[in-house]
């Protein structure tokens, strides 16, 4: 209970944090009600079937957004896909979070050589550049689950989280009170749990938007390219979908500036949480009275 | 009163217990040297493991390249449906694919170190992958190269001002706008860029790297073509790359807006410039070199994408061809070339770190 | 040029701190005179309020804090008078060093980190005195040697010297361009008792070589006894006493004053 009021008054004290979040939540919840919008634009039948529609509507009263190449609505499109990005980013974020939390603790905590190889191992994870990795583990990814997407761009997404909790798993350390709860002798596990892991959740939160921010980009990359996965629209696909068709050139516009924009704001409020919760746990950076 | 001779340059001389004689002893008297070599042992490491995981990487991949490739030199040549074992075994043999997987990682590396060779390459076959690469890879440094220091270079000097004059609206706004945006894929930058400049205006070409009709050379037709092309693929780096330089230099800028020796700088009267350069971001700025570094890996992620769009005959277009092809010799040589950059440049970043900076202790 | 016998004349200086629960005022209403060519000390505790009126003075005060009122009439040799908190912008900048230095606890990182002593040197004489590059390869030894360093100390960075160094370094440098007024802000606190002595010294001769005037502001009633001409004694953003220094020793008329004077250790006196 304590812990909810903690985090409701660290929102309260960031702006940018709190701009992030209700981005999001917006975001989330329009993913959740994603199969109530979809039937309600649908008006009894389904608008994403193939030629539910008319090809190539313009955007007009009926249809928000238009249709696209099969005849299907493309503002049920996009909120549908919003919904699947949305739950590839949160699988991917939350795998990579907890690996991330992982590593970086016995690394952290532990110290010696099992830190220099993990942190180097790391290390190079996060300098070399992982898309042409990303697009061999791609071609897994033909016909597979949401769940499995996220879990295969988290392998790529991991060290973000990583790095960032083991910087604050080591300055934590030191600390007088892991001191004194050492000499009540509490179990390693024990210290980790009662008295590292409230302090560093966070940090545990940067990681998680670090790395779903990182999922997200990968998966539209990969796209973009055509190797997404098959069989699920998110809304890298429809990108995808309208270059390749020359969407633009046709006067079918929201094909192309709806995914870009939605996407665009999420990946700005991924990124206003990141640096709101920075803020608050760096006082340095924050406003003087009087100023 | 007497003058007083400075206290001894720290260093590992203790007088107990210095070592006298040996490779530790010249070590210790020649710290810098020191760091170098275990720096460019880290390196070596580094350089082997992220090699070898990306050799597992693409071997793992599932697909027979083999198989592939009879079927596309049956498309091309009319070859007899059922290659005969000696041809099939004699093409294994050529892009290293006989045996298991773990003599398969010895020969590859043993022909990439020792003799740089990446085997022959599918898309153009039998061309050598590194005949291939090669051929891209000047085009992606120039692009990935300038983009990536021109947008350094101004996201550090707007985000030094931007820290330095917090809380002014110009400030504000930028810092508002690197938040929002300097996490957008180059690739959607430049798909908006090209919607504008190339298609509805017209004025700015949207593919290729320069004016087929130019011949190549130091003529400043072609530099001025090669200029013209490369803007827009560059301005989508740049734009985007200058946003999140921005915002982490004022991350750096400000936590030192107290430190003493800017209000020492202050009341000796020097002019506020002055002060900003020598000396607030001469003492945040380190970090960002370091940071370009590590930030080249991520900055290849979206140029592939960039050069995919505008058809520039770079690393990234190699790239995606050779995906498209399953030329897996090309996408491993790709996949090299580009880890091998990357790592060197953060070497040598690492390497120059001591010389700007006369405070840290890099031999501890 | 008749120069007035004060080079400084504050009256009713009011200084506060904004806090999210209001002002707090850490100045309140002081007149100060002080002499061309003495030696001021300014004593009091700490939060007696003597540090920020130095910072004030020196007009380097920051959010959250703020001048409320007063004025402070500063007369510089060969310029017309200008009060201190109304100059604003290049006018002010032009003031500082030449006319008006600050002498900063040496234990502090006043010295840039990046930049060698040398340069330190350099960078504030050719702001204010660019006609002088060419004797900046005599005048920084110079300098350096009249405060007891040798000339090779101008090649080494600030984390190579010590805090007395450091402490000197910053003498030196204050003095550089002959400044009207140097305000000192506990020049020998945290340094070792030897080299306090060496400071106290060196300050002294610089008034003697130079006839700069030195406002020195420190808790410690010993260095006022050892140095200055005049001491101001303050107490909660108050001045409570104000005199000649062997008189207020002699014969504290403030019963603060009294139990500063008292609290300097003796030698044969027991703590209790």
């Amino acid at each position: 209970m304590r812990l909810l009021t903690a985090v409701l008054r660290t929102i309260r004290n960031s702006r940018r944090l709190a701009t992030g979040l209700v981005i999001l939540a917006v975001l989330v919840l329009v993913a959740l009600f994603s199969p109530l919008i979809v039937s309600a634009i649908g008006g009894g039948k389904d608008p994403i079937e193939l030629a539910a529609y008319d090809k190539w509507q313009v955007p007009g009263p009926g249809h928000l957004l238009g249709t696209d190449q099969f005849g299907r609505d493309v503002f049920a499109m996009v909120v549908k896909a919003l919904s699947v990005s949305l739950q590839i980013g949160a699988i991917a974020g939350v795998i990579s979070t907890v690996v991330g939390v992982i590593v970086a603790f016995v690394a952290g905590y532990k110290g010696g050589w099992i830190d220099n190889v993990l942190s180097t191992f790391t290390g190079i994870l996060l300098v070399i550049p992982t898309f042409p990795l990303l697009i061999a583990l791609s071609a897994y990814a033909k016909n597979v689950s949401l769940f499995q997407v996220g879990l295969m761009i988290s392998i790529f997404s991991w060290p973000f989280a990583a790095k960032t909790i083991r910087s604050q798993v080591l300055s934590l350390r030191t600390r007088p009170y892991v001191d004194l709860a050492r000499v009540t002798k509490s179990r390693d596990l024990e210290i980790i749990v009662t008295e590292l892991l409230p302090n560093l959740l966070p940090f545990i939160g940067v990681g998680f938007a670090s790395s779903a921010l990182g999922a997200i980009f990968g998966l539209v990359g990969l796209e973009i390219i055509g190797l997404g996965p098959g069989g699920v629209i998110d809304l890298g696909q429809i990108i995808f979908n309208a270059i390749g068709t020359g969407a633009l050139t046709l006067g079918a516009w929201p094909m192309f500036v709806v995914p870009i924009a939605l996407l665009t704001l999420l990946f700005a409020a991924l990124n206003m949480v990141n640096i709101g919760l920075e803020e608050v746990y760096n006082p340095r950076l924050r406003g003087v009275a009087g100023e | 009163m007497t003058a007083e001779a400075p206290p001894a340059v720290a260093t590992d001389e203790s007088q107990d217990s210095a070592p006298v004689s040996g490779v530790r002893a010249w070590l210790s008297r020649h710290p810098l040297a020191g760091y170098a070599i275990r720096r460019f042992g880290l390196y070596v490491v580094e350089l082997w493991g992220a090699l070898t995981i990306a050799f597992f990487f693409f071997r793992l991949m599932p697909g027979d390249p083999i198989q592939t490739l009879i079927q596309t030199l049956q498309q091309n040549y009319i070859y007899n449906a059922q290659a005969s074992t000696e041809i099939i075994t004699r093409y294994r043999h050529e892009f290293g694919l006989d045996g298991n997987l773990l003599t398969q990682y010895l020969t590859y590396m043993q022909k990439l170190i020792l003799h740089g060779d990446l085997g022959p390459s599918l898309i153009n076959y039998p061309t050598p992958a590194q005949t291939v690469i090669l051929r891209s890879l000047p085009w992606t440094i120039g692009l990935l190269g300038i983009s990536a220091v021109m947008a350094w270079i101004l996201g550090v000097v707007i985000g030094a001002i931007a820290g330095w004059r917090r809380g002014k609206f110009g400030s504000a706004l930028a810092t508002n706008l690197s938040i929002a945006l300097s996490h957008v894929p180059y690739f959607f930058v430049a798909l908006i860029l090209v919607y504008i400049f190339a298609y509805s205006m017209g004025v700015l070409p949207a593919r290729s790297a320069y004016d087929s009709n130019i011949n190549p050379g130091i003529s400043p037709d072609f530099i001025g073509s090669v200029l013209k092309y490369g803007l827009l693929p560059g301005l989508s780096i740049v734009i985007i790359g200058t946003f999140s330089w921005i915002l982490s230099t004022r991350m750096l800028m400000v936590p030192i807006l107290g430190e003493d020796y800017l209000v020492y700088a202050e009341a000796k009267g020097l002019k506020g410039w002055r002060i900003l350069t020598r000396y607030a971001l001469r003492n945040c700025y380190l970090p960002q070199i370091t940071a370009f570094g590590i930030s080249l890996g991520f900055i290849f992620n979206g140029n592939v994408l960039v050069e995919q769009l505008f058809n520039y005959p770079g690393l990234g277009t190699t790239l995606v061809t050779a995906i498209q092809q399953l030329d897996f010799n090309t996408i491993l040589g790709v996949t090299d070339i580009a880890i091998f950059s990357v790592l060197t440049a953060v070497l040598l970043l690492d390497l120059v770190l001591p010389l700007l900076d006369p405070r840290v202790k890099y031999w501890k | 040029m008749n120069e007035s016998a004060n080079v400084l004349e504050v009256k009713g200086l009011e200084v506060a701190y904004s806090t999210n629960r209001g002002d707090v005022k850490a100045v309140r209403g002081i007149d100060l005179d002080v002499r061309r060519g003495e030696i001021l000390g300014i004593a009091g505790e700490s939060g007696s309020g003597k540090s920020t009126l130095a910072v004030a003075l020196l007009r380097l005060l920051k959010a959250p804090g703020k001048v409320t009122g007063g004025s402070v009439k500063f007369c510089p040799a060969g310029r017309p008078p200008v009060d201190l908190l109304k100059v604003n912008g290049e006018d002010l900048r032009v003031l500082r060093w030449s006319a008006l230095s600050y002498l900063p606890q040496g234990s502090m990182s006043s010295l840039n980190p990046v930049m060698r002593v040398h340069d330190q040197f350099k960078d504030v004489i050719l702001e204010h005195a660019p006609g002088r590059r060419g004797e900046l390869d005599t005048m920084i030894p110079r300098l350096l040697g009249e405060v007891g360093l040798e000339p090779r100390v101008a090649r080494m960075h600030p984390h190579e010297l010590s805090g007395g160094m450091k402490q000197r370094v910053l003498m030196a440098i204050a003095v550089a361009l002959e400044p009207d007024l140097i305000i000192a802000d506990e020049p020998t606190t945290a340094l070792d008792v030897t080299i306090q002595r060496v400071i106290l010294q060196s300050l002294g001769d610089l008034r003697r070589d130079f006839g700069v005037t030195l406002m020195v502001i420190s808790h410690d009633m010993g260095v006022h006894a050892q140095l200055a001409d005049r001491v101001a004694v303050m107490y909660e953003g108050r001045l409570v006493e104000v005199g000649d220094v062997r008189q207020v020793f002699k014969d504290p008329r403030d019963p603060y004053t009294r139990q500063l004077i008292e609290s300097i250790p003796r030698l044969g006196r027991r703590a209790s």
